[in-house]
């Protein structure tokens, strides 16, 4: 009969087995390579805190923007698999396949196949993911290579070709975090289909490797529980209790240690030691199937030993508890009919946004173990991700609402600014004084240019001086027409001679001065007219980005969508609400079913006891 | 009598395997719909991103166009000579981010991921930024450095990249600043 039991053990070990073993880090720690795009590199810095949601926004925004030339390919394989580890199969499916048609380098699409094929394996399509990985042709990086040769040996061992599935792990090395989680598969595997021994020599084979995390720890304690169990069917008692004694007191499979413990004493009639393990077993919190059974177990042992008063006692104390226990599982019921679940899972953070790499979920309320076995469910773990993931959807909506609204109000604000402040008359000013200062600009600097041509010095006179030049001119040919017509000028040229140099002594004393105070103005000219360009560059630029009819489209849009998003996702969270819920309880209604049947069988016993009691009385 | 009693008992495990079996009859159910909405689930995030990408888009051209933008961004190469605390960052004497870091960012900036520290706006024309970085130096030691970059701001959006890097040469941590 335990021959029987052995399987569903096995089993309930094997499902946990299969969450965990996808817990190894995919992505290798080597030496990080200098960005080229500082976009890639915000991805990066995103994807590497397993903020998905931020660095998919990122590889997005990026692509649309055309600024992650230097690692667009990369960029895209990261895409397909960040898609993968937040739960999105079906984009992940659809950017690897796109990819393998336009990447340029083996490797990357050999990376692209590797995540195509893990995509497959975790969706059970055994087939398409051996293909997959078939077509891998260069050696991927170590990490995913290991995970690779591990993902292969899985399906092998699946598709009953075991000596494949040896000959791949073969090839992994001796430390590999992956051998343990193969011998543990490959143990279960065959002690399922009947090879007991084999699978117990598998089962050995993790105690010889060096595990030194907590994981590792976790992993053999499943692999001395299944091997306890191993022996047990096979009726070697000792070897059995062995392993089960292995088992650390802190791990969760304790009370399946403890309880196989028993039983393989009790095989051997050594009903002393068998109540040793079930006594301490039924210390513990009567939610857990392997106590309850326990209850059952202790009487059982001391009617075997004849102590038939210590069986009836026990039994009652059975009943009182199973009594007790169906009604906590009644009011374990009505808590989940009524428990908010949304917040319960809003309030975790053991919840990682990690699909693959993360912790199995445990709803945080008392009544949390009586779901052991449905929590280790994959479907249950990707129902409540769901929800979680769902909820944190809910909140980027509710965040994104109040960043449009900041953008109206900002797009409000400049069209008021620009009506009262910025009138088109006020623009017409600037652009007028920046004319009038070029316009006087030109005009000194054709001043410049004419004074390198000549070298009288008087580019730079006063108008006053300018007058007195016009006047000594003007003299000069009245000078000349007297002489023509034979006047005697000598005195009014002699006295022309001598104003004209005091003329030019007077200039070419105040030359420098003068060229100093023009190049002066000249560069405040400048100045100026910088500011003004400046000015009215910063309006023309505002008035680019005043509030227009684009922007206020695409705020409406937006909007639009947000709202039929926030709907959508209100929806989906309370169907999933519901559908935990549901399956919840109907883990919780199989549990009564079973402890009412647990109830049952001790009454029966104390009747029978009292039968037997009364027989004794009556001869 | 006894074995009628260690039946009853192995009865009560047959019964474990019975309530995994009712369970397991009702799975294909329990999965196909589970695909449905997983599926449905699927795409609302999908369509979350994209709004989101739509979102951050639009407030960079709308909040921070590319004629005032200026956005300074941290990365690090090793770090094995300085551990990073904090950084401030001073723009023109004022002082727009003061950043203190957790493990899990330096991890991402220690593998090749770049932050982006601040996003903001400025007038053309020239600006002074000052980055004091504090963390732990050589041997352990409290460690404050500074580095200075002026600037000039043009009609196109300006990037600067505040670098930390480890010289092997000096066995001392350097703090670059680049202009993209």
């Amino acid at each position: 009969m335990i021959k029987d039991l052995l399987p569903s053990i096995i089993l309930s070990l094997l499902l946990a087995i299969f969450s965990v073993s996808l817990c190894a880090d995919d992505f290798p720690d080597d030496a990080p390579e200098e960005v080229q795009d500082l976009r890639y590199g915000v991805v990066l810095y995103h994807f590497f805190q397993q903020s998905y949601f931020d660095a998919l926004t990122e590889v997005m925004v990026g692509e649309t923007r055309s600024d992650m030339p230097f690692h667009q390919q990369s960029a895209e394989l990261l895409r397909g698999g960040m898609s993968l580890s937040y739960g999105m199969s079906d984009q992940a499916e659809v950017i690897f396949s796109e990819l393998l048609t336009t990447l340029d380098h083996q490797v990357d699409r050999d990376r692209a196949w590797f995540y195509l094929g893990k995509l497959y394996y975790l969706r059970g399509e055994r087939d398409k993911a051996k293909a997959v990985f078939a077509r891998i042709v260069a050696e991927l990086s170590p990490a995913l290579q290991e995970e690779k040769l591990f993902l292969t040996a899985n399906i092998q061992l699946a598709d009953g070709d075991l000596t494949g599935a040896d000959e791949t792990v073969s090839r992994l090395p001796k430390t590999s975090p992956w051998l343990a989680y193969y011998y543990f598969n490959l143990g279960s595997r065959k002690t399922l289909s009947g090879h007991w021994r084999e699978g117990v020599s598998s089962f050995q084979k993790i105690d010889e490797l060096t595990l030194t995390s907590e994981e590792g720890a976790a992993l053999r304690d499943k692999a001395y529980t299944a091997s306890g169990f191993a022996y047990l069917g096979g009726a070697e008692y000792e070897q059995a209790i062995d392993d089960f004694l292995k088992v650390r007191l802190e791990s969760p499979l304790v009370e399946k240690a403890l309880l196989g413990y028993g039983w393989a004493a009790a095989q051997q009639s050594d009903f002393e030691r068998a109540l040793a393990p079930w006594q301490t077993l039924s210390q513990r919190s009567l939610m857990s199937a392997s106590v309850q059974e326990s209850l059952l177990a202790i009487p059982y042992a001391y009617e075997k030993l004849g102590a038939q008063a210590g069986a009836l006692l026990e039994y009652q104390r059975a009943v009182a508890a199973f009594d007790k226990e169906l009604k906590n599982l009644a009011e374990a019921i009505d808590v989940f009919r009524d428990l908010p679940l949304v917040d319960v899972i809003a309030e975790d953070i053991g919840l990682g946004a990690d699909w693959i790499m993360g912790h199995d979920y445990l709803p945080i309320n008392q009544q949390a173990p009586y779901l052991s076995h449905l929590i280790s469910q994959d479907y249950f773990q990707s129902a409540v991700k769901d929800l979680s993931d769902l909820t944190k959807m809910r909140q980027y909506l509710a965040e994104s609402a109040i960043r449009i609204g900041a953008m109206e109000t900002v797009l409000e604000t400049q069209n008021r600014l620009w009506t009262e402040n910025l009138s088109q008359s006020q623009r017409e000013q600037y652009r007028q004084k920046y004319d009038e200062l070029t316009a006087i600009r030109n005009e000194m600097q054709a001043l410049k240019t004419a004074d390198k041509e000549n070298t009288t010095k008087q580019v730079f006179l006063s108008p006053e001086e300018v007058e007195l030049w016009d006047i000594v001119a003007d003299a000069e040919g009245v000078v000349e027409q007297l002489l023509s017509a034979n006047y005697d000028v000598s005195e009014e040229i002699d006295q022309l001679h001598l104003y004209r140099g005091l003329l030019m002594w007077q200039a070419a004393e105040q030359d420098s001065e003068r060229r100093w105070e023009f190049d002066k103005e000249l560069v405040e000219i400048d100045e100026s007219l910088a500011r003004t360009r400046q000015h009215l560059q910063q309006l023309e630029g505002f008035s680019e980005h005043r509030y227009d009819e684009q922007f206020a489209g695409e705020i409406v849009g937006l909007k639009s969508r947000l709202l039929t998003q926030q709907q959508a996702v209100d929806t989906a969270v309370d169907e999933l609400e519901t559908e935990i819920r549901e399956l919840a309880i109907v883990e919780l209604e199989n549990q009564q079913q079973r402890l009412s049947y647990y109830l049952a069988q001790a009454k029966l016993a104390i009747a029978r006891l009292y039968d037997l009691g009364s027989e004794g009385a009556g001869q | 009598m006894l074995k009628r009693h260690l039946f009853r008992h192995l009865i009560v495990g047959w019964m474990m395997i019975t309530s995994v079996g009712i369970v397991y009859g009702q799975e294909d159910t329990v999965v196909a719909d589970r695909q449905s909405m997983n599926q449905q689930v699927q795409d609302l995030k999908q369509q979350v991103i994209k709004l989101n990408r739509d979102l951050f888009i639009l407030e960079e051209e709308l909040l921070f166009p590319a004629n005032t933008q200026v956005a300074v961004f941290l990365s690090m190469n090793i770090g094995e000579f300085f551990q990073l605390d904090a950084v401030k960052l001073k723009l023109d004497d004022q002082v727009v981010t003061n950043y203190l870091y957790t493990d899990k960012q330096i991890d991402a900036l220690q593998r090749g991921g770049v932050q982006r520290l601040y996003l903001g706006n400025v007038k053309s024309g020239a600006h002074e930024l000052v980055a004091v970085y504090t963390g732990r130096g050589p041997n352990g030691r409290d460690y404050r450095r500074g580095a200075t970059l002026q600037f000039d701001k043009s009609s196109q959006a300006k990037k600067i990249e505040l670098k930390i890097v480890d010289s092997t040469a000096t066995e001392q941590p350097e703090f670059l600043v680049k202009e993209w």
